[in-house]
C-alpha cells in the first residue's frame, strides 16, 4: 500500500495559528484513510507568516483549517487509489 | 470542562495583529510603519472576513489600537494611528478596564430570543399556540410564527413543543457572561457594564466574530526587553503554551532569547500562599470569622468585591503568588522590571494595582513576540531545567481544586476544623458564596476560581485547558518536593516578606 507522508509544522507561528487544531482533526479522519498516511511533525515549512501549514506528499499547502485538512488528505487519498475503492 | 477551544479565525486575526505591532516594536519601526499595518493585514489570510474593505480596515485599527494598549476611547476615534503612538507609548490606559467591546466588529447579533426551526411540523396539537400567555404564536406557511412585538420571552411555547423544534437563542457574549455584566445597547452593540465585569475574559472567548478583546501591553514589555534587566514571573499554566508538552526546557529557553534576566515560577509563589493562608485560617476560623475563601484569582476576588460586598472581610487577605513573587523579586533587586505572564486578563488589573509588577502579559501575547522575534521555539536546543525547590502543590495551583489541594497536605495535621470547597466558574462561585452567606453551607473554606478547569482554561491560553491539564500533571510527577511545607525557599522567603504578604 503507498504511504502519503502528512507533515504538520509546529513551528512557534504555526502552532501560534492553530496547528494543534490540525493533529487534533485528524481524530475525526477515517481509519481507512488514516491507515495511509505517515503522520511526522517538523519545526518549519518556511512559510511562516501563512499558518498552520502541513506538507501532503511533497506539496506545501497553507493556511490550513481543521475542515480543508481532511477535504485535502481525502482528495489526495483517493488519488491514490486511483478512485477504485474510494468511498 | 467548557467547550475544547479552538484557533478560530477571529482568533486567528487578533494574534496577526499582536505579532505585526510586535513586530515593528521589535524593529523600531512603529512611527514609521503604522499607518500601514491595517492594508498589510488585510492582504494577510485567505478569506474575507466582513462585508467590505473598509470596514475590516476599520476593525483592523481599533485591534491595533488595543495592542498598543488604547482603550476605546472616544478621543481616539477618526485619528491616524501615527498620531495617537506618541500618546500610546506613554501608556495611559493599562490600569483598568482590560476587556473592550470593539465598536465596529460587533455584528449587533440579533435579540430575538425564542425562534422556530423548521423542525416545526405544523402539527395539529398546536401546543406551542395553547401555551402562549400573549398569543403571539400563529401559523405562517405551515409553520409556527412568533410575533416579536408581542413575545414575553417566557419560553412556554419552547417547553411546550414535542419536537423541540422552538430554540432560545442568547447573544453568545451574554451567554458566556455568567454574572450579567454584558448587554446589547439601544442599537444592539454590546456594551459592557463595568460595575459587575470582573475582567475574566469569558466574553472574549465567547464572541465569534473576535468583537471583544483585551489591551495589551507587549510593546511596554518589548521596550523593557530592549534597555532593561527583566524578569518574568510565568504561571504554571506555561506548561506547553508553545508546543513542548510537558518539557518546560523549550519555553525557559525562548525566554532567555527575548532578553528575560531570570524566569521564575509563580508557584514559587503558590508554596509561599499556601503555607500562609493556611496559618492565616488557623487563625481566623473560627474565632474570627466562620468562612474564608482563597484570593489567588483576581476575577474571584473581583466578583465578591462587586457583587458580594459584605463578604470582603472574608476573603483571604494573603496576597496572590504572582505578588508574592514580585514583592520578593523587588526585594532582590530594585532596579529589575517584573513582568507577569499568564493566561489571565483580571491579572494585568490585579498586577498594576499591586505597584510591584511593570507589566503583564498573556501567553497569547507572549508566544506573539516571540514569533515577530522569528524566534521558533520548536528548533531550539534546550537543557534549561525548572527550579528543583517547588513543589508539586504549588504548581498544582494552575487548575481548579489545586488551591484546596494544597492547604490539605497542610491543614491535614490541624486539629481544627477544616473543610474545604471549591468552585470554578463565575456562576459556581456565585452559587457557593450564596450558600456561605445563608449559613447554609457545610463548608468553611471556598477555593475560588473565576474560569472553567482554573487557570488552565483562562482567556489568554493558547493551547486548550484541556491538554494544558495533562502536561500539568505529567510535569507533576516528576516534581520532586510534594507540598509547600517542603519547598524551604519558599519558607524562608516567606519570612523575609513577613507581613508584605497581607493586602
Ligand atoms: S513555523 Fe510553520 S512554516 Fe515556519
Amino acid at each position: 500500500m503507498a504511504i502519503l507522508k502528512l507533515e504538520i509544522c509546529s513551528g512557534t507561528s504555526c502552532h501560534l495559528m492553530g496547528s494543534f487544531d490540525l493533529y487534533r482533526s485528524l481524530d475525526f479522519l477515517p481509519r481507512d484513510y488514516k491507515e495511509y498516511l505517515e503522520i511526522v511533525k517538523v519545526p518549519c515549512l518556511g512559510k511562516c507568516g501563512e499558518g498552520p501549514n502541513i506538507r501532503l506528499g511533497g506539496k506545501t499547502y497553507t493556511y490550513m483549517t481543521p475542515e480543508e485538512i481532511k477535504l485535502v488528505i481525502k482528495r489526495e487519498i483517493d488519488k491514490l487509489r486511483g478512485g477504485k475503492d474510494g468511498c | 470542562m467548557a467547550v475544547n477551544r479552538h484557533v478560530t479565525e477571529p482568533v486567528k486575526l487578533k494574534r496577526r495583529v499582536l505579532t505585526e505591532v510586535a513586530r515593528l516594536a521589535w524593529q523600531g519601526k512603529l512611527a514609521e510603519e503604522i499607518d500601514d499595518l491595517p492594508e498589510k493585514l488585510l492582504s494577510m489570510g485567505k478569506e474575507r472576513y466582513r462585508c467590505c474593505e473598509f470596514k475590516e480596515k476599520a476593525i483592523y485599527a481599533e485591534r491595533i489600537k488595543l495592542a498598543l494598549g488604547l482603550g476605546q476611547k472616544e478621543e481616539y476615534k477618526k485619528k491616524r494611528l501615527s498620531e495617537l503612538l506618541p500618546k500610546a507609548l506613554e501608556f495611559p490606559d493599562l490600569a483598568d478596564n482590560q476587556v473592550n467591546v470593539i465598536n465596529v466588529a460587533c455584528e449587533g447579533c440579533p435579540i430575538n430570543k425564542f425562534f422556530v426551526t423548521n423542525a416545526c411540523q405544523n402539527c395539529l396539537a398546536h401546543p406551542c399556540r395553547n401555551s402562549c400567555p400573549r398569543d403571539a404564536i400563529s401559523v405562517v406557511q405551515n409553520q409556527a410564527y412568533i410575533d416579536q412585538n408581542r413575545c414575553l420571552e417566557c419560553g412556554m411555547c419552547k417547553r411546550s413543543c414535542p419536537y423541540g423544534a422552538i430554540i432560545e437563542i442568547n447573544r453568545p457574549c451574554e451567554a458566556s457572561c455568567q454574572i450579567g455584566a454584558i448587554k446589547a445597547n439601544t442599537d444592539r452593540k454590546a456594551t459592557i457594564d463595568l460595575e459587575k465585569c470582573v475582567e475574566c475574559g469569558a466574553c472574549m472567548v465567547g464572541c465569534p466574530y473576535g468583537a471583544i478583546s483585551d489591551k495589551s501591553q507587549i510593546v511596554k514589555v518589548i521596550e523593557f526587553l530592549k534597555t532593561e534587566k527583566v524578569y518574568a514571573i510565568i504561571a504554571p499554566s506555561f506548561i506547553g503554551q508553545l508546543g513542548q508538552k510537558e518539557n518546560p526546557g523549550p519555553f525557559l529557553k525562548a525566554m532567555e532569547l527575548l532578553g528575560f534576566t531570570k524566569v521564575v515560577e509563580a508557584a514559587l509563589g503558590a508554596d509561599i500562599v499556601a503555607l500562609e493562608e493556611s496559618e492565616e485560617f488557623i487563625h481566623k476560623v473560627p474565632k474570627e470569622l466562620d468562612f474564608m475563601t482563597s484570593s489567588c484569582c483576581p476575577g474571584f476576588v473581583n466578583l465578591v468585591d462587586k457583587h458580594f460586598p459584605d463578604l470582603k472581610k472574608h476573603v483571604s487577605s494573603t496576597v496572590s503568588p504572582m505578588v508574592a513573587v514580585a514583592k520578593y523579586l523587588k526585594q532582590e533587586d530594585r532596579e529589575g522590571k517584573i513582568v507577569f505572564i499568564g493566561p489571565c486578563v483580571a491579572k494585568k488589573t490585579e498586577a498594576y494595582a499591586s505597584g510591584v509588577i511593570d507589566a503583564t502579559l498573556t501567553f497569547e501575547e507572549l508566544t506573539a513576540l516571540l514569533v515577530a522575534k522569528d524566534i521558533n521555539v520548536s528548533e531550539l536546543e534546550a537543557t534549561q531545567e525548572l527550579s528543583e525547590d517547588i513543589s508539586r502543590s504549588g504548581r498544582g495551583f494552575a487548575e481548579a481544586g489545586g488551591v484546596k489541594a494544597a492547604l490539605n497536605g497542610i491543614m491535614e495535621k490541624s486539629e481544627l476544623t477544616w473543610k474545604p470547597v471549591n468552585a470554578q466558574g463565575l456562576k459556581e462561585c456565585s452559587q457557593q458564596l450564596k450558600e456561605l452567606i445563608r449559613g447554609k453551607s457545610e463548608y468553611n473554606f471556598l477555593e475560588g476560581m473565576a474560569c472553567q478547569g482554573g487557570c488552565v482554561g483562562g482567556p489568554g491560553a493558547v493551547v486548550d485547558g484541556k491538554f494544558t491539564g495533562r502536561f500539568l500533571q505529567k510535569l507533576c510527577q516528576k516534581t520532586v518536593r510534594e507540598k509547600a511545607t517542603d519547598n524551604t525557599v519558599a519558607q524562608e522567603i516567606r519570612k523575609k516578606l513577613g507581613t508584605d504578604l497581607h493586602r
